[in-house]
């Protein structure tokens, strides 16, 4: 299990972006977090992946990695855990990846030196994980430079690493915002079938996939769980305003009817 | 005249490493002014890019578009500068056209420094407006735009867009990411951009229901091509 225990990181400013944020990520589930934009999500999970800005620090509070104190490690330790222990797929895909290098150079790189494999089985493993993501022209995709690829492509591309890696947490900052519907169904298919045995943090604010994939749902606002269950209880009796107003916009549906043509 | 009119658009891509690749085949869209088009498409299907010649960061391979009568294809770096007021665009990573070190309401009212005519009370003053309406707090003016969160960072972008009261405002998955209040937030000050300025929004996305909530017309985008055409009845 990971576990987040009272969690405190403060700004240069003294701004606290969590207080006092304790949450469970057992293995084998899939465990959501939501909370409206600066609420502290991404700051979590930057904290568990030990990627926090220089201008933050974790004031107070630990996190467990199965009997491993994270926030005891040396950078180097904690670094080392990084793809192989604890996996990112990260919210804005366009900053992940290095745009000087193309992308199979990078999979390739990562697998290499994470897994210790050769060249060629590498680049077998990238192929065979870039085509189970949906990016089915591989050789185009791994010819690429980052540049050259959309936000949903690359953000599909970060998945494969992922799969390729296989580590036993796997933090998933809004992985399904950049895709279209086919290849969000398909990305959380994904994680349903191929992870299931992964502990995985879910952060969104897709209702539909909250509610789909998720038994225990964390709401963080202004930094501190504010309410905690599952999507459909959190829907039907929402505690605080922010989720009540949540709740009413989730159900909004859109006005009028359409006409439809084909080209 | 006050109209987009893309014309047989194409837009082909060389690379020494992938060979030809054909991001966009023959496009035809006219759009008028003071309405919405929602552009949906899966991944890849070159929505950002129709965006990213409509701004001219890029010149179609062959065609033309038209923006209030002037052919834009052919215009150079100074007529965009000219032009910038009556343009606004709006990315998906909108971190990378904000000054991260610069606070957010510096980055703001440069551009209404740039492009308006506002003296510095009513620059305040817009700006205070426009955060209460995308439901940010004004504390967050001070904050440098590093410290912003992804979604405050979106919000912050379209805010500066619409500050200078574009004609045209070009929107590349700017909901993409943002929680449904945010969404809602963002969604509403489009509308109201549209209603008090007559602005004509082109707005990319995957998301069928924003779409659909955003305007009366949805082209849907597929390998390049616009394979299907969708219209509000009244």
């Amino acid at each position: 299990m990971l576990k987040v225990n009272q969690l405190s990181v403060k700004e240069k400013s003294d701004r606290f972006l969590l207080d006092q944020v304790s949450i469970e990520i057992p293995s084998g589930a899939i465990t959501g977090l939501t909370g409206h934009s600066g609420s502290g999500k991404t700051t979590l999970l930057r904290s568990i992946f030990g990627m926090l800005h220089t201008d933050c620090q974790i004031k107070d509070g630990n996190i467990f990695m199965d009997d491993i104190e994270l926030l005891c490690l040396s950078r180097r330790q904690h670094r080392s855990m990084c793809g192989k222990k604890i996996g990112f797929i990260p919210q804005n895909p366009m900053t992940a990846f290095d745009s000087r290098l193309k992308i199979g150079y990078q999979i390739q790189e990562t697998f290499q030196r994470r897994l210790g494999l050769t060249k060629s089985q590498a680049i077998a493993i990238a192929k065979e994980k870039l085509d189970f993501v949906n990016l089915k022209e591989t050789q185009r995709v791994l010819n690429a430079y980052p540049g050259q690829l959309s936000g949903g492509m690359l953000q599909r591309v970060a998945a494969a690493i992922l799969l390729g890696m296989s580590p036993d947490y796997i933090l998933a900052d809004e992985p399904t915002a950049a895709l279209d519907d086919e290849n969000r169904n398909l990305l959380l298919k994904v994680l349903q079938t191929q992870m299931k045995e992964k502990g995985i943090l879910f952060v969104s604010h897709d209702v539909d996939a909250l509610q789909r994939l998720c038994n225990n749902v964390y709401v963080l606002g202004a930094g501190k769980v504010i309410e905690q269950g599952n999507m459909d209880q959190l829907l039907t009796k929402p505690q605080t305003d922010w989720m009540k107003q949540f709740s009413s916009l989730s159900r909004k549906e859109s006005r009028g009817k359409w006409e439809w043509e084909k080209l | 005249m006050g109209e987009i009119v893309i014309q047989n658009v194409n837009q082909i891509y060389h690379s020494e490493t992938q060979g030809k690749f054909h991001a966009l085949r023959d496009i035809n869209i006219r759009l008028q002014k003071g309405e919405n088009l929602a552009i949906e498409g899966e991944s890849g299907s070159g929505k950002s890019t129709l965006a990213r010649l409509l701004i001219g960061m890029e010149k179609p391979t062959s065609g033309t578009i038209y923006i209030d009568g002037e052919d834009i294809t052919k215009w150079n770096y100074r007529t965009w500068n000219y032009h910038r007021k009556k343009i606004q665009a709006v990315f998906q990573d909108s971190s990378g056209t904000l000054n991260p070190a610069r606070s957010a309401f510096s980055n703001v009212e440069e551009a209404l420094i740039n492009l308006t005519s506002y003296n510095r009370k009513e620059r305040k003053q817009r700006i205070y407006d426009l955060m209460d309406a995308v439901y940010m707090d004004h504390k967050l003016l001070d904050t440098p735009v590093r410290r912003l969160s992804g979604g405050e960072q979106r919000r912050l972008s379209l805010l500066r867009a619409i500050a200078i009261e574009p004609d045209y405002l070009i929107m590349d998955e700017v909901t993409s990411g943002l929680d449904l209040i945010s969404t809602d937030a963002v969604l509403t000050l489009v509308e109201n951009a549209v209603k008090l300025h007559r602005c004509s929004c082109i707005f990319v996305t995957h998301s069928r229901k924003d779409a659909m909530r955003i305007s009366n017309r949805i082209a849907i985008m597929q390998n390049g091509r616009i394979v299907e055409q969708g219209h509000r009845i009244k």
